[in-house]
């Protein structure tokens, strides 16, 4: 009877861990798509600063990230290697990928803003802000096709999560 | 006569129906396939080592009669 119970606890807790990482799973594709509008509007508010503002691309990045929490981090980052001497190029390719890291996005999704690396703070404004349009346009593809599919992915996950712990609960059993 | 190797066997089919179902709503097919497979195989691991366990034991009761 005790054998039972300590078994029966044992595939709850199994149960409940799966359907947490398949919840967990849900959580971060929802993630994605916050992320991705956050980026969207991070790269509209650059855009003006860059064609309207006239600043200095340090300025612009930090003005930028302070006013997007969302996707702030990479901007701020970017703008303290910028301050710290770094190369333009490279101070916003390496805070991309470091912010590829500790987010929700995919690879896929940093590459038109790893693309705009090159162009930011070295090109004329009228060019800046195209590209700046251009990788708009690509995330906001990702992001309709993101949100499009995100009931049924999050459905899915937490479906997958508990059905996989009934699974592995039998097959333990 | 042991018999929750039955329902273990019927929970699997029924939890993998499910998870068949909501795999191919969500257009993947492949995967839903993959796993009717996966589950088939898995039973038939289950049968097999009964049936050897079967044989053993008429084997055993043959030689309890030599």
């Amino acid at each position: 009877m005790r054998g039972s119970g300590v078994k029966l606890l044992g595939a709850l807790l199994v149960i409940g861990g799966a359907a947490a990482l398949g919840h967990l799973e849900a959580v971060r594709r929802e993630k994605r798509a916050r992320e991705l509008a956050a980026v969207i509007t991070a790269l509209e508010l650059l855009e003006s600063h860059v064609v309207y503002g006239q600043v200095l691309l340090a300025d612009a990045l930090r003005r930028v990230g302070e006013a997007q929490p969302g996707a702030g981090w990479a901007f701020l980052r970017a703008a303290e290697r910028l301050e710290e001497g770094w190369p333009a190029s490279r101070a916003l390719r390496e805070s991309f990928s470091a912010w590829a890291a500790r987010s929700a996005l995919l690879e896929s999704d940093l590459a038109p803003l790893v693309h705009l690396a090159p162009v930011l703070g070295l090109s004329e404004g009228g060019d800046q802000a195209r590209h700046l349009r251009w990788a708009r346009s690509q995330l906001e593809v990702k992001l309709a096709g993101a949100r499009q599919r995100l009931p049924e992915v999050a459905r899915l996950c937490k479906a997958l999560g508990v059905c996989g712990g009934l699974i592995l609960a039998l097959l333990l059993y | 006569m042991d018999v929750s190797v039955i329902y273990q066997i019927a929970g699997l089919g029924i939890i993998i129906a499910i998870l068949n179902i909501f795999l191919s709503q969500a257009g993947r097919g492949e995967q839903a396939q993959m796993l009717s497979l996966a589950g088939v195989i898995i039973v038939l691991v289950w049968l097999i080592r009964m049936i050897a366990a079967f044989f053993n034991d008429v084997e055993a009761v043959f030689q309890l009669w030599q």
